[in-house]
């Protein structure tokens, strides 16, 4: 078993060049600074590039909701070739989102994750294709082709054993992370998210039929909120509260998503958004966020159920994990303190 | 070279630009609708709606560009002097400088986001590793392509190699240097562009991947463009500033005389012994140094044990075994296409003059659009098998190669034309019997560069395009938290780069045994 | 007999070349190549002496153990009373190879100038100045190595050796490199600007004609390994012109020459 360092001492020094920042802002600006002060620098490691995918976190970021808490946090952005894992585990980042299947992945692999709260309820991952040639139910898939990650066979492999579905009877062509190959015709459909890919097709004047293949069985929590065993052990206050603002981040979302689609316009006019896809994303992912579970209890929870339901599609994913994987505490301390 | 006046140059080069947009947008018109490919008109409107952002990116991009580039050449100028001033030290800084240049992207990244944090760290280090071994290896060539008389003149004089080094081969090697250095201004950009995958807050990359998802023809063709024009402009900004800066070039440059003493096969065993030991060293080093964590930073001995002594060793191997070989399936018609079709416009252009005028720019820019974006075209074109990510290879080591070649065509000594003109000897004889033999020794130096930039092609093509090989087992391993695999199979690549280069050093002693032994001398 | 160490600067005494039982041999792979043999040579200063030779014969390498540039397996060079690695830095050696060995990238003037520089003399632009117009080459200043003839190139680079005041020259086939009529005129013309019997020069030739035309004696070089077969002295009188070659008296030593190159290069005697 590899031991597992917390802290780098990489990011010792930058944490104590930020500190040293903060502290002679302090003394310039005077009393009202001293909360800055004593404010902790927390970075948060995104799953992707800036996007309302994270606007919740943009909101409490923007509203002051963490400055409140007495945290100082910097959102990083993912991207391709920047997998969440390892900046959580040298705790480089106090947090990241993930998904309960790579975390398990990770878990497997020596990580001390655990799961602490859930962004999607409802996996994200959904079949498109067109109007004229449409997959309705897992069972359309046979004699169909689907362009995807060859990295997400055995999602497909998962949706086809949940609905008795033979897989060899679908062709897979191995295609990027886009959507022009089904436009142009070169397979019947594809696997993505259907915060995206479908949003961008809606986009440009085609209207595809969307499948989500948590409609169908495949219950794999998404952006999950993952830290490690230290980091809960050590810096649970920091954890709470970075959570608790997020939670309150996501509120407001819900209520106007219009809002927080021009706040992250605004906030990150450098990413390569627009302003009418980022709107309808937005609206398209409230109801894989917010569910009843969710209107009851709050943002981010789960249950005993949805966790065995997690653990049975994992399985069939090759993933073994144990309800230990998730780990309610923090989640419960923000919730029980609202 | 031409001798038109300049203005019926600016004519004929506006006619070619002309004809090329009519092209270009005429088959834009053709491919309509398949969300693949924007013309020039919409590629315009898009750039002039979105000038602000376009251009903030640009300038952070090309800013991380820049800085990767200084850092890089400055390490490759450094690198190649130490190498000179201490003979000993050559093989191994060669030898670590191939090994770094191999490592994958997909494996560096999250290193790096993990050793800078946020900010641009990560993708000025990886525009400086894209440019470095490109500088370094026609620099060593050039410093060491010094006529022996230079040296003893030199030397007649009571100086030393520190004299010989400032005096002499400094500025015998600018040319080489600035070869070096003009194809390093497009791999800069490139290397920016990809390293603003590991997460960045801006720039073109992050711009393509959202307008890729978007669907956004318009906006990925309009990007793709700008990074053209950019690593084009670059380009030949720096050649003009070379040919300012260097106005008495060498007529003959002798080419890098390749010391190969017969050495007992145990000496070399023992080499390679050391040189691995180092590397192993090395590696296992800079991952304590950094303290960087076991879960994603693997030492040798992780891999050891995944893939020899595991209980699941076997199974390992073959993952890894079978990955390769759909890669190698890629990177071997690749590699000798891509230096067939370089070596072949370079004897083109060579031949027909007037054909470097349309040729180049061509070339140029097939290198300079940026793989990404590209990639499903010509997948799209060629399918998703072997022969998409082939052609992709061969794009990405044909230009070196060409521009490599068009210098070594040029390095016939002035008297061995002269006797060919006086016998009026047709173009292509004189290419035959005297320029190809002159530019074989930069031949097999660019291919020597080409080894790993092929490698590395056919990883981001599989990686981003087709989903095969070991760019996919790669992006696999590294969202899976699988860093077992993905360290192994950095291993396996960085081996079969290596080998590939020492297998292309014995193919040019054998070739210049025959065809110019005087380069066979030290 | 040993030359006081003066400063060169001013007027120096010419400096004999005392070669003692020189031998070197190069390893390759078919053994050892013996190059050279048993040379016992001394060279008067002030004074030309040419050695000659058939093609590949070791006498360049005989000339570059002279210049310190190889170094003998046995044997000794003494340069006055010091061996050749002591006087190099001085600038009191200057060599003129085969190939004119000008740096491409400097102008004819900074070539030039380059010798001095190397010794670390003060920069002497009269001197240079005087030198290049003394070889002919006047107007041609600002010039690169690649816009002059091959004839100019030589000149230019016995401009460079003597740009130092070397106290000894020694010429490796310098016009080796050019057209016979070319060779001719440099013969006749460059000897003035060195010969001033102050420095010794040690020329290598292959040429019989040059050889004569240049020398005061003439050292006959078996073919490899090379050892002496002959010493002949040149007794024509200074300055050597052109028409001199004419001459009864030249082709009476010229024909001595040749038969001491035909008795000596016919193949390996012993030693």
């Amino acid at each position: 078993m590899p031991k597992l360092t917390p802290i780098s001492p990489v990011l010792s020094r930058r944490k104590l060049l930020q500190l040293g920042t903060t502290t002679t802002a302090a003394t310039m600006l005077g009393l009202n600074a001293i909360r800055a002060a004593a404010s902790v620098p927390v970075n948060f490691q995104l799953s992707w590039l800036h996007s309302v995918q994270f606007g919740g976190s943009y909101i409490a970021e923007a509203k002051g909701y963490w400055s409140d808490l007495g945290l100082d946090v910097a959102l990083t952005p993912g991207g391709p070739n920047a997998p969440v894992e390892p900046p959580v585990v040298t705790g480089s980042a106090l947090m990241g989102i993930s998904a309960a299947d790579y975390t398990a992945a990770a878990v497997e692999n020596g990580a001390p994750f655990k799961i602490l709260a859930v962004a999607m309820q409802k996996n994200p991952f959904a079949i498109s294709s067109l109007p004229d040639n449409p997959v309705n139910s897992p069972a359309d898939l046979a004699g169909k082709s689907i362009g995807m990650a060859t990295a997400n066979t055995p999602v497909l492999q998962a949706l086809c054993d949940l609905n008795g579905v033979d897989i060899n009877e679908i062709e897979i062509v191995p295609t990027q992370y886009d959507g022009a190959p089904l436009l142009a015709g070169q397979v019947d459909c594809l696997l993505s998210w259907s915060t995206d890919l479908p949003v961008a097709m809606t986009m440009q004047g085609v209207e595809p039929v969307v499948m989500l293949l948590a409609d169908h069985g495949y219950a794999v929590h998404s952006q999950t909120y993952i830290a490690t065993e230290d980091a809960i052990a050590n810096r649970r206050s920091d954890l709470v509260a970075l959570l608790k603002g997020e939670v309150m981040g996501w509120t407001d979302y819900v209520a106007d998503t219009d809002a927080a689609a021009a706040l992250t316009i605004e906030r990150y006019p450098d990413a390569g958004l627009d302003l009418a896809t980022q709107e309808l994303q937005a609206e398209r992912q409230v109801p894989l966020m917010f569910s009843d579970l969710t209107d009851q209890h709050g943002f981010g929870w789960f249950t005993e159920e949805t966790v065995a339901a997690n653990i049975e599609t994992l399985a069939l994913l090759g993933r073994t994990v144990t309800p230990d994987l998730w780990d309610l505490s923090i989640l419960e301390e923000v919730h029980g303190s609202t | 070279m031409s001798d038109a006046p300049i203005s019926a140059r600016v004519l004929r080069f506006l006619g070619t630009l002309m004809a090329v947009l009519l092209a270009w947008q005429f088959a834009a018109t053709l491919l309509a609708g398949s969300f693949l490919f924007a013309g020039p008109i919409e590629i315009l409107r898009y750039l002039l709606d979105n000038h602000a952002v376009l251009g903030r990116a640009l300038l952070a991009t090309v800013q991380t560009a820049a800085l990767g580039y200084l850092w890089g050449n400055a390490v490759a100028i450094l690198l190649a002097g130490l190498a000179l001033l201490l003979p000993l030290s050559e093989r191994p800084i060669r030898i670590l400088s191939l090994v770094v240049f191999c490592l994958p992207l997909i494996a560096t990244g999250p290193i790096l986001r993990v050793l800078y944090g946020p900010g641009i760290g990560p993708q000025v280090t990886l525009a400086a590793l894209s440019v470095f071994y490109t500088t370094l290896v026609p620099l060593l060539a050039g410093l060491r392509a010094v006529p022996r008389v230079w040296v003893d003149m030199v030397q007649s004089y009571g100086r030393g190699r520190w004299t010989t080094l400032a005096k002499v081969r400094v500025l015998a090697s600018t040319p080489y240097l600035i070869a070096g250095l003009q194809i390093a201004a497009p791999a800069a950009f490139l290397g920016a562009l990809i390293g603003e995958f590991t997460g960045a807050e801006r720039g073109l990359g992050i711009l393509t991947l959202q307008a890729m998802r978007r669907l956004d023809t318009d906006a990925t063709w309009a990007i793709a463009s700008i990074a053209a024009v950019t690593s084009i402009s670059v380009y030949l900004v720096i050649g003009k500033l070379g040919r300012l800066l260097w106005k008495g070039a060498p007529t003959t440059l002798l080419a890098p005389p390749l010391k190969a003493p017969r050495r007992h096969w145990l000496r070399s065993v023992a080499g390679v012994l050391g040189l691995t030991l180092m590397v192993l060293l090395l590696w296992q080093g800079v991952m304590d140094v950094f303290g960087l964590n076991r879960f994603f930073a693997k030492r040798p001995d992780d891999i050891w044990s995944f893939l020899v002594t595991g209980t699941e060793a076997e199974a390992h191997r073959e993952t890894l075994l079978s990955a390769l070989g759909d890669t190698l399936i890629t990177v071997v018609p690749g590699f000798f296409a891509g230096l067939a079709l370089g070596g072949a416009l370079a004897a083109l252009c060579t031949l027909m003059p007037r054909m470097s005028g349309v040729l180049l720019p061509v070339a140029i820019t097939l290198r300079a659009v940026p793989i990404v974006t590209t990639a499903p075209l010509i997948v799209l074109w060629l399918g998703r098998g072997p022969t998409g990510v082939i052609t992709i290879v061969a794009i990405m080591i044909f230009f070196p190669t060409l521009i490599a070649c068009l210098h070594g065509l040029k390095q016939v000594p002035k008297a061995v034309l002269d006797v060919c003109e006086s016998y009026s000897a047709p173009r292509w004889r004189i290419l035959v019997h005297a320029r190809i033999p002159a530019a074989l020794p930069a031949f097999f130096a660019t291919a020597r560069i080409a080894v790993p930039a092929a490698v590395l092609a056919a990883t981001v093509a599989e990686w981003l395009a087709t989903g095969q090989g070991m760019g996919h087992l790669m992006a696999l391993a590294a969202s899976t938290s699988d860093y077992n695999m993905l360290w192994s199979a950095v291993v396996a690549l960085t081996l079969v780069a290596v080998i590939a280069h020492f297998a292309v050093a014995l193919a040019e002693q054998v070739v210049f045994a025959r065809y110019a032994p005087e380069q066979l001398q030290p | 007999m040993g030359a006081p160490d003066i400063a060169t600067t001013t007027m120096p005494a010419p400096l004999d070349i005392e070669l003692t039982g020189i031998s070197k041999s190069f390893s390759s792979s078919a053994g050892d190549l013996s190059v050279v043999r048993d040379i016992d040579l001394q060279v008067r200063g002030g004074s030309t002496t040419a050695l000659l030779g058939p093609s590949g014969c070791g006498k360049s390498t005989l000339l570059r153990i002279v210049a310190g540039l190889e170094e003998a397996d046995h044997g000794s060079v003494l340069l006055g009373d010091k061996p050749p690695h002591a006087r190099r830095s001085k600038g009191e050696i200057a060599v003129a190879f085969q190939d004119d060995a000008l740096l491409p990238w400097r102008t004819l003037k900074a070539n030039v100038a380059l010798g001095r520089q190397l010794v670390r003399m003060p920069a002497a632009p009269r001197r240079v100045a005087d030198l290049i117009d003394r070889v002919g080459l006047s107007g041609f200043e600002a010039r690169r190595p690649a816009e002059l003839s091959g004839g100019m190139r030589q000149r230019a680079a016995i401009a460079r050796c003597l740009a130092t005041d070397p106290r000894v020259l020694l010429l490796d086939e310098p016009f080796g490199a050019v057209d016979a009529l070319t060779r001719r005129r440099l013969n006749v013309e460059l000897p003035p600007v060195w010969g001033d019997g102050v420095t010794t020069v040690l020329l290598v030739t292959h040429s019989v004609t040059e050889a004569v035309l240049l020398a005061d004696k003439i050292v006959v070089l078996s073919a490899r390994p090379a050892r002496i077969t002959d010493v002949i002295n040149v007794t024509l009188p200074r300055p050597r012109r052109e028409d001199m070659l004419q001459t009864p008296a030249f082709a009476e030593t010229v024909r001595t020459v040749e038969e001491a190159l035909g008795a000596g290069g016919g193949g390996s005697s012993s030693a």
